[in-house]
């Protein structure tokens, strides 16, 4: 009889040797949660190889997502590989967690009023300069007399660098609820902003690489 | 929360880069858009079709306009990307 460890390291670990060595009734469930952790937490060390700081907390974050990968075995449907569907939820999982720590101390009344930076990442184009002003200052009017509080809140924190799933955290709602309030107020925006003649036609000209520079 | 309650909170004032990038993200915004839940269950193979030059399939170029929206996501798939490139020659045989 073959073992799932031979009949996975045979095939190259597939998917199924994957599955079937992790189902939680399965005979050899322990030594592939074992493996699973292995495997996070090498995948992780090269993921966060150019961050030094962050391989400290590799083994916990590997834990966890060992954790989140058996809870989320059975919405694995086998459209990439087993080993990179669930690195990318240990990544998710390492991120979240290092945004936490990062912004811990930040509140959204912390991003309040800090709009006044004189520089813009656009040299001045005469030809387009005109254009773009009246388009951010449209946008302006369109922000404040289209969006609600929650989506105006939710965007302008994004813009200011919060992560989603910590602008989440402190109105408590999860990434996912972020990301819809914030895709709804830009459909708000654009379909307000397009009735006004400002397309994305429109906007991509105002805006093009050639009319761009970093300052 | 009480936190939106009567729009107390003054609101954020946002500079001339913050608006010019929030335009930018108006004009590639869809009518319908994958989630943050949504993308991560399809990038993995979004990124292996990245890694081996393939053309992702229709299904999968959704993946790619979320990315251009939302940064988080974009910040875990390039680090993700960084693990599979590192580890084609590593122990999984598959790629």
């Amino acid at each position: 009889m073959i073992g799932w460890m031979e009949q996975a390291n045979r095939d190259g670990w597939t998917n199924e040797a994957w599955v079937q060595a992790l189902r939680r009734d399965g005979p050899h469930a322990s030594s592939a949660e074992a493996e699973l952790h292995r495997m996070l937490r090498d995948g992780l060390r090269r993921a966060f190889s150019a961050r030094p700081a962050v391989l400290e907390w590799v083994d916990d974050f590997a834990q966890e997502a060992s954790i989140r990968v058996l809870q989320q075995l059975p919405t694995f449907r086998g459209d990439s590989r087993f080993s990179t569907w669930a690195l990318a939820i240990a990544v998710r999982i390492a991120f979240d967690e290092l945004r936490r720590k990062r912004w811990h101390d930040v509140s959204l009344d912390a991003l309040v009023g800090t709009g006044d930076h004189p520089a813009s990442r656009y040299k001045e184009d005469p030809e387009k300069v005109m254009g773009r002003r009246d388009m951010l200052r449209m946008l302006q009017k369109a922000m404040s007399e289209h969006l609600t509080p929650k989506q105006l809140l939710a965007l302008s924190a994004e813009l200011k660098g919060m992560p989603q799933s910590e602008i989440g955290r402190r109105i408590g709602a999860n990434r996912n609820a972020i990301y819809k309030l914030t895709h709804d107020g830009r459909k708000k925006l654009k379909h307000v902003l397009s009735q006004q003649g400002i397309t994305a036609e429109a906007i991509a000209w105002a805006f093009s690489a050639d009319a761009r520079g970093l300052l | 929360m009480g936190l939106f309650r009567g729009c107390k909170r003054p609101a954020m004032k946002l500079n001339a880069n913050e608006l010019a990038a929030l335009l930018e993200a108006i004009a590639v915004t869809q009518e319908e858009e994958l989630d943050c839940d949504g993308c991560l269950a399809l990038v993995g193979r979004f990124a292996e079709a990245e890694l081996s030059g393939k053309t992702p399939t229709e299904a999968v170029q959704v993946v790619r306009q979320h990315l251009a929206i939302c940064g988080d996501c974009r910040e875990e798939y390039e680090t993700l990307l960084v693990a599979l490139r590192d580890g084609a020659a590593g122990s999984d045989t598959e790629l």
